[in-house]
């Protein structure tokens, strides 16, 4: 066409003087906004020398080419350059035909996977051969091959390359997948996507399609950690079904629910319930150019996750299986050997109160003679080794994708099987997915993404498990030989002293979940430019709790006596919780080029509504154990039912602009009214603009060989936060029921303090960014620099308690900064025939409440929020020694002196707190602010991946630093408690009167508040940490072999979680932390996996 | 498109606008005060105060507090100062609404203000005993406003006094059987005269417990049916917190007091101290001793008296003979207690087994010589749920009402007269014990002077009252406790379990230090800051 005259036609200047023809190509490219596609080998070997200026590029191209027996044609926007056919192989010419009858002739089209619309100048090379075609400018293509078995390699920039076996078929039609990793990637973004060249806000797109099915993640969003900046992911428990994890997006921006907003497919939901394999492609949207068009919900960013679908050319069969064994990665160590616990207890009583030791030393010496006779009798449990069983996890996965002309599926189904940590703590879920779309007619497509599941789990709540534990004693055997529960023996001993394996087996039952979703969505196109995107889903969640009480007794196996008399009253529970959710939207889009000038534009309307009711009974008295339901009980019923509401109205639009993919624009709004603010203060309008400039486009930069892509990107909005109750803004009068002479009576009293002031919180985020890539766009580069600032914080002040014990209300409070840099880098490469690639990504951020009170502050146990400091910081004294014998003249001049302290004057072995106001009053005056709190100041990740002829390894390493946690809890403290555990490392270097350089203070009875009670530094504690979060050693069967059983792909791992961490953190993990004193938790699971993944 | 899809509203709660409209909603406001009653810092778990007392001993209550090492920070005075202020606050809110209703019959209403303000009262009573100096609201105020100074004792007890005076006028002396437990007359005088007792207002404490021995209040019979759920609506009775075996609604003094051997398997948190135990007179009215039973008992050392106590027959004497309300209240070594499924066990010293032959009770101090309550504790399969016993507690019955009449007349007159006497011989008389009188100085139950009586009323309020959670207020009130809540907590063989701690801060808890945080104008009390 004239187009590709034009393009002919264009001047040229070069100069090149022994230079690789591929070079001389791309300069081309860019000093003349020209594009070529070719075969790699077609150009491989050449050296040019040419130099001219001004001439047309017709000429140019014949000076070059001819010589090398290189033809070139136009086809729509590129230069096809084609090797000069052999007469054979000329299949435009009739004259030639008569010559091919021994070849199969082949004709088909190529379409882009991401519009459906014809790819012109796509690259058709028959393998093994210099022989191919191009497509032409409606994707079409004709070429001729030797025989059925031939092989089609086709190829063009910015897709995947695709090979497709010839057949019996005189028509291929092959749809290429687009490559991601490109450059030209194309990015998902709120409702809709986007080229990642024209971006302006900040986005990070995970390609998830590969990573879940090795890596044994049962929650997706604890499969997230390391794999982009600006995301810190802490685990909350490794208990299987409820391992998801706590996202952060640029760190905590508010000072209640600081969760990303998460929207599946279009609608927002928990990305725990999608099957990780099930995924294609996570983007995480970070700034507010690119959040706001969720606006309310999007303060604390947004994190979009596309399932798979299935493609029109190919039919892929494809079966994972995984075996798991997962054990903690960090226990704590607590004393076992009985004797020696009984004597700390009483060295911790006597200390306190003389005399006052529970056991006596006959008791002692007792069990310290008989336990290497008689286990049972005289037991030195470890706790964790009993409870903590080690059993192989199973999870199967099959799914099938494919397509044809007009309609395309994917089906996916799995299994998982994960028996748990302890005894009753198993997980089985069953869950399925179905994403089918169907183009109707021209102007029709339709077509739905649904999931289900069903998940069964043991009752065994596994967050009991450090409670529980933590309040035992070695001098119990959990289970005998016979099957028998132990309790506490020895004389002396707290007859309370849990056994939880036997708990774990006293309370029978299950939970079950059941969810269903379906989101129905059509997509009419009024002309090329104007579509109308409309969808409607339903999500239902049901989940039943159903547990019986039973009877187990518990031994003294000492004297053989039963410790716990039947109780003869056992309940028989049944909860039942259900949540409808409805979202349904209208989206219009436009889009068109005017020449140079890019314009796209969508406006959209949607609405939301939530459900929540619950239904809860129980009744006492069963028949027998066997007989667990309600029916068959008689006594004290008791039931229970609510429910609650919320709905969320919205209107949205965006506009997007770019001159030549030079200059870009884009700007978005979103008015959204929530249910949950009074109507006066309902209505929030939430803006923001966005602006790119790709330097890289400029003539000024164009020559410069090293930059392949330069863009500078800055943007400014505005969003919201509603994460408060339903009704909180309401004043509201609940039951608060009594009973006269035996007969209940109605109450109403508040049921919680109210704000009618409430309204939305507001965060603004400005970010400017640079994208860079290099070394033939081997090496990219990103780096953000970003300024959130929220208002109008919604926080739970604590009130004066003279309002009563009721929750205090939320308000619109404080100002919190983020500001921060984020740093990407990537580098992939060949060497040899080993691939490999380097991605690390850094981020930073400093967090500062900005606004709050004043100078006044508040205090939360550890913890304050004051202006000027980062949120929570710990507020702690300051521990000046453990004082030792030769200290007490110091203290007795200090008394002399007029010192008073609190809780109390120090003895040998305890804390003397520094006076650091200098008041003489040694108090909780004398606390000081350490900057710093639960959030790391710096996450990073890097990733490392490598692959050799059919093997492959990565790994994963993550890590965080600044962050703190105060350690005090059941596991960490010298006040001994009758019945508790003690810590080793407690009873290895405590304060003696022969330890007088201790690491820890003496032991006393727990009540004694002087070391454990006041807030202090000793405590606080660094949890910095960098851990090899994953590695992976893989083999790709050779095709050669696994062709003759169908198989296309065969791969099998190893695969390896949480291997190893390094950090000064001494509690269980530093990964899990939490406010308050208490940091044993389930902590994250080493886990060790084998996998094989087949595809047909 | 739904044209209301903004405007949700909670299922389960009212409006406030939609509140305070009819009569119902006026009962209701007003019954919510009284279910404030039933937290846990308010009278839920009253009976385990008893703890902090020379007279018992517990575990997870009152621990730190008992060996004086807490700090402002303890939930202990967080829980009691904010549970007690809702209750004020419930009470403000009904006292500001309902006088302005318009749907109730002014009979109904001045009743309903009389309550609210009975309740007002009785809340700001406890504040006032365990804090001293409190901040005083009376009307409805905005949460971030609730910034007051304390005002002083007198402003405090005032304030209570006129709240009592108003509810005596508007307040009936009885209810139709169906409102037993709402605030009557005679509670709101009692209540009067005790908030002048605890300010050292004898006078009028003496009135106002005299105007409710002349009305028609009197003591039961028998001392033990008093704590039995079917016997609890009784004359004696002037206010009690109403229980019942539903969840939610009933109380836990058989999880909390009773033991293994209890229905559902309890918890035995709370256990009388041998300084109770040996309070309890000969029922001749003389003083117990115990080595006028057993010689050469008080040289003896643990161990001897723990083979003593081994044997039935060497100490069963020491506990016969004794105040019946002894054993009425307190299961002492080798005595039997009828347990769940209605098995017959007994406490035995040392532990063996709670199963056939033996039958010992088990609980959770078997290691050491602990006695046990037997009071508030279910017999049998009397109560099904642990945790939902229908007992009501009393706050105030006729007996205390005699002892604190005969207290305040004592400490206001010369030497104790006929009135006194009476007063303090009818609950002697009833438990079963002789009169207590002032001609015949060989007698053991002589109490002539004001001293003897101030001893007998100590010693009378401690057994009477046992496990009612009031010997604590009292030992702060007459300023003794620095004497006998200081030293050893001892096991009935003498082995020291802990050392009880009192120091002159312990008269008064610490104004919560959250409070202190947020509300610069409050000063906490001496000897915690």
């Amino acid at each position: 066409g004239s187009y590709g005259q034009d393009m002919l036609s264009k001047p040229v200047h070069i100069k090149a003087e022994k230079q690789e023809l591929r070079e001389v190509l791309h300069t081309i490219e860019r000093s003349s906004q020209v594009k070529f596609s070719f075969v790699r080998t077609l150009v491989n070997g050449y050296k040019v020398t040419i130099n001219v200026a001004n001439q047309p590029l017709e000429s140019v191209l014949q000076q070059i080419l001819t010589p090398l027996d290189i033809t070139y044609s136009v086809s729509g926007q590129y230069i096809i350059l084609n090797k000069k056919q052999q007469p054979q192989a000329q299949p435009q010419t009739s004259a030639h035909q008569e010559l091919l009858q021994a070849e199969i002739n082949i004709k088909g089209r190529v379409t882009a996977s991401e519009n459906k619309e014809g790819l012109p100048g796509v690259s058709v090379l028959i393998k093994s051969t210099t022989q191919g075609t191009v497509t032409d400018v409606n994707g079409n293509f004709e070429i001729n091959v030797p025989d059925q078995q031939s092989v089609l390699v086709f190829s063009f920039v910015g897709y995947l390359p695709h090979e497709v076996t010839v057949g019996s078929s005189s028509q291929l039609d092959i749809t290429l997948q687009a490559d991601v990793k490109a450059l030209s990637e194309v990015v998902v973004v709120g409702y809709g996507t986007q080229k990642k060249v024209n971006m302006t806000g900040s986005v990070a797109s995970i390609d998830f399609s590969n990573v879940a099915q090795t890596r044994p993640i049962s929650s997706l969003s604890s499969g997230l950690a390391g794999l982009s900046a600006g995301i810190s992911v802490k685990q909350n428990s490794g208990q299987p079904g409820s391992d998801g994890a706590t996202l952060r997006i640029r760190g905590q921006g508010t000072l209640n629910n600081s969760d990303p907003l998460v929207i599946i497919d279009g609608v927002q939901g928990n990305m725990n319930d999608v099957n990780p394999q099930d995924v294609a492609n996570i983007s995480i949207l970070k700034d507010a150019a690119s959040a706001a068009i969720y606006g309310s919900r999007a303060a604390n960013g947004v994190i979009l996750i596309t399932t798979k679908r299935g493609s029109k050319d190919k039919t892929t069969l494809s079966y994972n299986v995984r075996l798991s064994q997962q054990k903690p990665s960090n226990l704590i160590n607590m004393v076992t050997d009985y004797p020696r616990h009984m004597e700390l207890i009483n060295e911790g009583f006597n200390n306190s109160s003389p005399q006052t030791g529970p056991f006596s030393q006959a008791t002692i010496e007792d069990w310290r003679t008989n336990s290497a006779i008689d286990p049972v009798k005289y037991p030195n449990t470890n706790w964790f080794d009993w409870i903590l069983q080690k059993k192989w996890a199973q999870e199967h996965n099959v799914s099938a994708s494919g397509g044809s002309e007009k309609s395309t599926y994917l089906i996916s189904f799995n299994y998982l099987n994960s028996p748990g940590l302890v005894e009753n703590g198993g997980f089985k879920r069953y869950n399925a997915r179905i994403n089918i779309e169907s183009q109707v007619n021209k102007w029709l497509t339709v077509g739905t993404n649904t999931f289900g599941l069903w998940s069964n789990s043991g009752l065994a709540n596994i967050e009991d498990l450090f409670s529980f534990t933590g309040a035992t004693v070695p001098g119990i055997t959990p289970r005998d030989p016979q099957g028998r529960y132990g309790s506490a023996m020895a004389l002396g001993e707290n007859q309370q002293a849990n056994n939880y394996l036997w708990t774990l087996n006293s309370t029978r039952g299950d939970i079950e979940r059941q969810k269903l979703f379906s989101r129905f969505y059509s997509n009419i196109r009024f002309t090329k430019s104007l579509t109308l995107e409309s969808g409607f889903s339903i999500d239902y969640d049901n989940q039943t709790r159903r547990s019986i009480g039973v009877y187990i007794p518990r031994y003294n196996f000492q004297t053989e006596q039963i410790w716990n008399p039947n109780p003869s009253t056992y309940s028989v529970g049944n909860t039942n919780a259900r949540a409808y959710q409805t979202v349904l939207n209208h989206v219009i889009k436009y889009n068109e080029t005017f020449g140079k000038h890019q314009i796209s534009a969508l406006l959209g309307y949607q609405e939301e509504s939530y459900q929540r009711n619950n239904f809860s009974a129980s009744k006492s008295d069963p028949i027998d154990d066997a007989t667990p339901v309600l029916d068959a009980t008689s006594t004290n019923p008791v039931v229970g039912g609510n429910a609650t509401d919320w709905a969320l109205r919205s209107f949205f639009g965006r506009v997007n602009y770019n001159f030549s993919e030079k200059y870009l624009l884009e700007a978005n709004l979103r008015y959204d009214g929530s249910s949950r603010f009074a109507s006066s203060k309902r209505w929030g309008l939430f803006p923001s603009v966005s602006a790119g400039w790709r330097l890289s486009e400029e003539e000024f930069l164009k020559d410069v060989a090293f930059i392949n892509e330069l863009k500078l990107r800055g943007s400014w909005g505005s969003l919201g936060n509603n994460s408060i109750g339903n009704y909180d803004y309401q004043s509201v009068y609940g039951t608060s029921n009594y009973s006269f002479n035996g007969i209940i009576v109605q109450g109403g009293a508040p049921a919680a303090i109210a704000n009618s002031a409430l309204t939305w919180e507001k965060t603004n985020i400005s970010n400017i960014g640079v994208d860079f890539a290099t070394f033939k766009n081997r090496l990219g580069f990103e780096a953000e620099w970003f300024n959130k600032n929220t208002s109008n914080i919604l926080i739970d002040l604590p009130i004066p308690l003279v309002n009563g014990n009721l929750a205090a209300p939320k308000q619109n409070a404080a100002m919190v900064l983020n500001r921060g840099v984020e740093l990407t880098l990537n580098w992939r490469d060949k060497a040899g025939d080993v691939n490999y690639g380097i991605s690390g990504n850094f981020s930073y951020i400093k967090n500062k409440v900005t606004r709050f009170k004043g100078s006044e502050s508040s205090l939360s146990n550890q913890n304050i929020m004051l202006e000027g400091h980062p949120i929570w910081s710990f507020y702690v004294r300051e521990v000046d020694r453990i004082v030792k014998d030769s200290d007490m003249e110091m203290i007795n001049q200090m008394i002399t002196d007029g010192y008073t302290f609190n809780p109390g004057i120090p003895k040998p072995g305890d804390f003397l707190y520094k006076d650091l106001n200098g008041d003489k009053k040694i108090n909780d005056d004398d606390r000081k602010i350490v900057d710093a709190n639960l959030n790391p100041k710096v996450v990073f990740g890097l990733n490392l991946n490598a692959d050799w002829k059919g093997f492959s390894f990565s790994t994963l390493i993550q890590g965080s630093a600044g962050n703190k946690a105060y350690w005090r809890d059941l596991y960490l403290s010298t006040g001994m408690r009758n019945g508790y555990q003690i810590n080793q490392a407690v009873a290895d270097d405590h304060w003696t009167p022969d330890n007088q350089d201790a690491r820890y203070p003496r032991l006393t009875n727990y009540t004694y508040a002087q070391n454990t009670t006041p807030n202090s530094d000793f405590w606080l504690q660094d949890a910095s940490y960098v851990r090899l979060k994953n590695v992976q050693l893989g083999y790709t069967v050779p095709v050669s072999l696994t062709r003759r059983f169908f198989v296309q792909r065969l791969f099998v791992y190893v695969n390896a979680e949480n291997l190893v961490t390094l950090t000064p953190y001494e509690g269980i993990d530093p990964e899990i932390t939490a406010l308050g004193t208490t940091q044993t938790m389930y902590p994250t699971m080493k886990q060790l996996s084998f996998g094989v993944n087949v595809s047909f | 498109c739904q044209s209301d899809l903004l405007d949700t509203q909670p299922y389960d709660n009212l409006g406030e606008s939609q509140f305070w409209i009819t009569e119902k909603h006026a009962l209701m406001g007003v019954n919510a005060i009284y279910n404030n009653l039933t937290q846990d810092m308010v009278y839920g778990q009253y009976f385990m105060l008893d703890c902090l007392s020379p007279y018992a001993y517990g575990y997870d209550f009152f621990e730190a507090e008992m060996t004086s090492s807490t700090t402002p920070y303890s939930a202990t005075y967080s829980g009691k100062w904010s549970q007690l202020y809702l209750g004020v606050q419930r009470a403000n809110d009904a006292l500001d609404r309902i006088p302005a209703m318009s749907s109730l019959s002014d009979a109904m209403k001045n009743r309903l203000i009389g309550e609210a303000k009975f309740l007002r009262a009785l809340h700001y009573f406890n504040l006032m005993d365990f804090f001293g100096a409190v901040p005083i609201y009376e009307t409805p105020v905005v949460y971030s406003e609730a910034m007051k100074p304390r005002n002083t004792v007198e402003e405090v007890s005032a304030f209570i006094k006129k709240d009592l005076t108003e509810a005596i006028e508007l307040l009936p002396v009885s209810y139709a059987s169906a409102d037993f437990g709402r605030a009557t007359k005679g509670a709101a005088i009692a209540l009067r005269g005790k908030t002048a007792l605890y300010i050292q207002d004898f006078e009028n404490a003496e009135n106002d417990f005299k105007t409710v021995m002349t009305m028609t209040y009197d003591l039961h019979p028998n001392y033990a049916e008093l704590f039995k759920a079917k016997t609890e609506n009784n004359k004696e009775i002037i206010f009690s917190i109403q229980n019942i075996a539903t969840a939610g609604f009933g109380e836990s003094m058989s999880f909390r007091l009773g033991t293994r051997a209890t229905r559902g398997s309890c918890w035995t948190n709370g256990i009388p101290s041998p300084t109770l135990v040996d309070m309890y007179e000969n029922i001749d009215g003389s003083p117990f001793n115990w080595d006028k039973v057993i010689p050469g008992f008080s040289s003896m050392t643990a161990d001897q008296k723990s083979v003593l106590f081994s044997e039935k027959s060497n100490v069963e004497k020491a506990y016969q003979n004794r105040d019946p309300r002894l054993q009425t209240s307190v299961i002492v070594p080798w005595a039997e207690y009828v347990g769940a499924s209605n098995v017959t066990y007994k406490l035995a010293w040392p532990f063996k087994s709670a199963a056939s032959p033996t039958f010992h009770i088990q609980h959770n101090w078997n290691a050491n010589a602990i006695y046990v309550w037997r009071k508030f504790v279910a017999v049998g399969d009397e109560s099904l749920l642990r945790e939902a016993g229908p007992i009501d507690f009393p706050v105030i019955r006729f007996a205390d009402v005699l002892l604190m009449f005969a207290e305040a007349r004592n400490r206001r007159i010369a030497a104790p007269d006929a009135e006194v006497f009476s007063a303090i011989n009818k609950v002697r008389t009833r438990a079963g014990l002789p009169a207590l009188q002032n001609t015949s100085a060989a007698a053991p139950t002589y109490s002539a002077t004001k001293a003897d009586m101030t001893k007998r009323i100590i010693q009378e309020r401690a057994v009477e009252l046992a496990a009612e959670g009031v010997s604590y207020s009292d030992v702060r009130r007459w300023k003794i406790a620095e004497q006998v809540n200081n030293g050893p907590i001892l096991e009935f063989t003498g082995k020291t379990l802990k050392t009880r701690v009192f120091q002159p801060r312990d008269y008064l808890w610490p104004i919560p230090q959250s409070e202190i945080d947020q509300n610069k104008a409050i000063v906490q009390n001496v000897g915690w800051q």
